[in-house]
């Protein structure tokens, strides 16, 4: 059987330490009759034989990391040939009558044929067998993370194919001395860092995604009748409530209306109410969702313990003088902790029926209007999640009791935003914040009034899930009519200020972001360009070609080249509101003259 | 010496006969054929910003000098409707220029959210030339522009 130090690595043989492997390799060399080949045991063999500690690998020895992803336990062992050993070696090979010797052995190729040469974990393990007999295991440092992260790996992983094996003797010698190997270096895993380009691939192929479940989700296209809530049939559900009126059912039977000549009357919100929403309701919901969230947490230190437990053996299985009964020990701590497992999978699955039960959704968010509540404000519902909502609904609740007005709150003072599921399950709740809050959704609708709320909710949705949140709100968003375009253009020119705090927090250069808001602001360009009116749309291509030498407005270079602005003043002014409307018009009158006045008095442009 | 330049914010170009007050390092001469600055009308003279070489100069009325950070100055300012610019460079053969004007164009916002440099090239000058964010921009628009040709 061939054996080299690499393979016995990998396989279920344990690993030498040097001593013992040193020991192996004399007894091999005297069977043989070879003695007078067998070099001279090196200097750190002695010393390591004599001195308390081992020494230190040697600097010359090249150790590469094991935590590299691509690499394997033999890459971790290499040796470096000197030119004086090659040139012994030649000489060796030149004078042996007895042997055969390559002639010549490769720069590049690192030879392995020192008994002194140990992988880390060689030489962590004959570290801890050299403390245990010496009876000072109490003062052995403890495991490097790389060991540790070694030794908890299921088995080190085999050597990749384009490592080579070469014989460097007769093929009937099968020492750990006789191998070598070139080594390529392995590439470096592909650091992720920021890019442009693919920022906007990704942006695209999720807005195609988009596009592609148009007719399953929110947006213009959006059709209630396709989506049949669950609670059809009962009064005032299962419908999507027109766009003046909202109706809130605060359970047992009440509801509150709120008609289209109220306050809310400028806020074309539809609301989905929820039926059967009370006190005890919201109660429940909170029970579980604590309830929830301790047994998440008994969970993971479960599965913590089992990994603790597994690691354990398989050290074990590494330590030549291990104990049969602590092993077994081991194992039936190991089956304990998983049949406990078990039942909390049991009892989660169990707690989850409930939730579904309950009749709330994870997309649904109760939280109070206007920032009624400090807390709805501090946590900013949406981001945070249901439960802090919940939270903020009962401490209302509480506050009402202490002043006295009643048992529960009014629903003036509530909102309820409630999204699709199916439209916002892969978006989350910061999501259908962002979405409900600032603006309007036809179907399933949300308010929180105030705009500086649903910033803040926005801000943590962007960081909450993904960067696309952002372009998705913007494709949610154009509004029907024309009036609303300037205004909507404004706003969403506004927020790309938090996009571009965003790309900056992530590490990218000002240069990049500067490139990005401004190709995002052309892209809001060319969104609200083509819901504008195709005559007044004309007059503005034409503005823009005669100013900006584009018809979208100006670019990054034109800006950077002509304006000789800076980075900075781009990014700023990329996410800087324009004119209102009125405004929009007295500069168009400007330009073109009395030849745009049809159009400007068509579209209400004028003071 | 004739140095192309392009008209404020507009994609004309005009070809301006300058003549350096002092002469230039010969580093920086023939890199001069490309467009390579802004010029603009101010109050009836006609004020230019370009660069030779990685060198900031102006130009004004026909004469060309280089812009010494310690012992050129630009300043703007404004009362009322009346703007003043004042271009002062110390050294021998120094130039010494104010001018009054008035703007009658208004920033319009209709796809960028303009200024009133926008609109005033004095204004849109001093900015430039006094910001080191914005002249590096400068200096690095003309050498890719070198670079390119």
């Amino acid at each position: 059987m061939t054996t080299t130090r690499g393979q016995s690595n990998q396989a279920s043989a344990p690993p030498m330490s040097r001593v013992e492997w040193a020991i192996a390799r004399y007894n091999w060399y005297s069977a043989c009759g070879l003695l007078d080949d067998l070099p001279q045991q090196t200097t750190e063999v002695a010393n390591y034989q004599r001195s308390p500690d081992p020494p230190p690998p040697k600097p010359h020895l090249k150790w590469y990391p094991l935590s590299k992803p691509d690499d394997d336990i033999a890459a971790t062992y290499q040796q470096p040939v000197a030119a004086t050993q090659r040139h012994r070696y030649s000489q060796q090979a030149a004078n042996s009558h007895r042997r055969t010797f390559p002639t010549r052995v490769h720069t590049e190729k690192v030879l392995n044929d020192d008994s002194s040469t140990m992988s880390r974990v060689d030489w962590a393990i004959a570290r801890y067998n050299w403390y245990r007999a010496c009876g000072l295991l109490d003062d052995l440092a403890p495991p490097t993370a790389e060991t540790t992260r070694y030794q908890r790996s299921p088995e080190p992983p085999p050597p990749k194919p384009h490592l080579k094996w070469y014989p460097l003797s007769k093929s009937d010698d099968d020492t750990a001395t006789t191998y070598q190997r070139s080594v390529i270096e392995s590439p470096q895993p592909p650091q992720r860092r920021y890019c442009q380009r693919a920022e906007h691939a990704r942006a695209l192929a999720m807005l195609t995604r988009y596009q592609a479940a148009k007719g399953a989700g929110p947006g213009r296209n959006f059709d209630p009748a396709k989506h049949p809530r669950a609670d059809a049939g009962q009064p005032n559900g299962g419908q999507f409530i027109d766009s003046n009126t909202r109706v809130f059912r605060t359970g047992e039977g009440k509801h509150f209306v709120v008609s289209s000549d109220d306050k809310w009357r400028h806020k074309p919100t539809a609301g989905l109410h929820i039926p059967g929403l009370s006190h005890e309701h919201v109660e429940k919901f909170l029970d579980l969702v604590e309830q929830g969230s301790a047994l998440r947490e008994e969970m993971s230190e479960n599965d913590r313990k089992i990994a603790e437990v597994e690691d354990a053996i398989r050290r074990h299985g590494w330590n030549p003088f291990g104990s049969k009964a602590h092993l077994k020990k081991l194992k039936a701590q190991l089956a304990e902790l998983e049949r406990d497992g078990v039942a909390l999978q049991r009892e989660w699955a169990k707690l989850e029926a409930e939730y579904k039960q309950s009749g709330f959704h994870e997309h649904e968010v109760t939280g109070y209007r206007s920032g009624a509540n400090a807390e709805y404000q501090q946590d900013s519902t949406g981001g945070k999640g249901f439960k802090n909502a919940v939270r903020a609904y009962r401490k209302s609740q509480e506050e009402d009791l202490r002043g006295g007005q009643g048992v529960e709150p009014t629903y003036d003072e509530m909102a309820i935003i409630s999204a699709p599921a199916d439209a916002v399950a892969a978006y989350r709740l910061g999501a259908a914040v962002l979405r409900g809050g600032y603006h309007v959704a036809r179907q399933g609708g949300a308010y929180v009034l105030r705009k500086s709320l649903a910033r803040q909710a926005a801000r943590i949705a962007i960081g909450k899930t993904d960067d696309f949140v952002h372009l998705f709100w913007n494709k949610w968003r154009i509004p029907s009519k024309v009036a609303d375009l300037r205004a909507a253009y404004n706003e969403e020119v506004e927020g790309l200020a938090e996009y571009a705090k965003h790309l900056l927090g992530q590490g990218a250069s000002e240069h990049e972001v500067a490139l990005t808001m401004q190709e995002l602001r052309r892209g809001l360009g060319v969104k609200y360009k083509d819901a504008t009116p195709p005559d007044l749309r004309e007059y503005i291509y034409k503005f823009n070609e005669a100013r900006y030498e584009d018809k979208l407005g100006p670019t990054y270079k034109w800006l950077s080249e002509v304006k000789e602005l800076s980075d900075a003043q781009i990014i700023k002014g990329a996410s800087k509101s324009l004119g209102t409307k009125q405004e929009l018009g007295q500069a168009l009158l400007k330009h073109f003259g009395e030849e745009i006045m049809p159009i400007l008095k068509k579209y209400d442009m004028l003071n | 010496m004739n140095i192309v330049m392009r008209e404020l914010f507009t994609s004309k170009f005009l070809t301006v006969n300058a003549t350096f007050v002092r002469p230039l390092p010969s580093s920086y001469r023939g890199v001069l054929k490309e467009p390579c600055g802004t010029y603009g009308e101010i109050g009836g003279h006609g004020v230019g910003l370009f660069v030779a070489g990685v060198q900031p100069c102006l130009v004004i009325d026909g004469q060309a000098f280089d812009w010494d950070l310690h012992q050129s100055r630009v300043s703007w300012q404004q009362q009322g409707e009346k703007r003043t610019l004042e271009i002062i460079d110390i050294r021998p053969n120094g130039i010494e220029f104010r001018v009054n004007y008035i703007v009658t164009d208004v920033p319009v916002n209709i796809s960028w959210p303009e200024t009133e440099e926008d609109v005033d090239f004095g204004l849109w000058l001093s900015n430039v030339i006094n910001s080191p964010e914005r002249r590096q921009v400068l200096i690095n628009n003309n050498q890719s522009r070198i670079s390119k040709t």
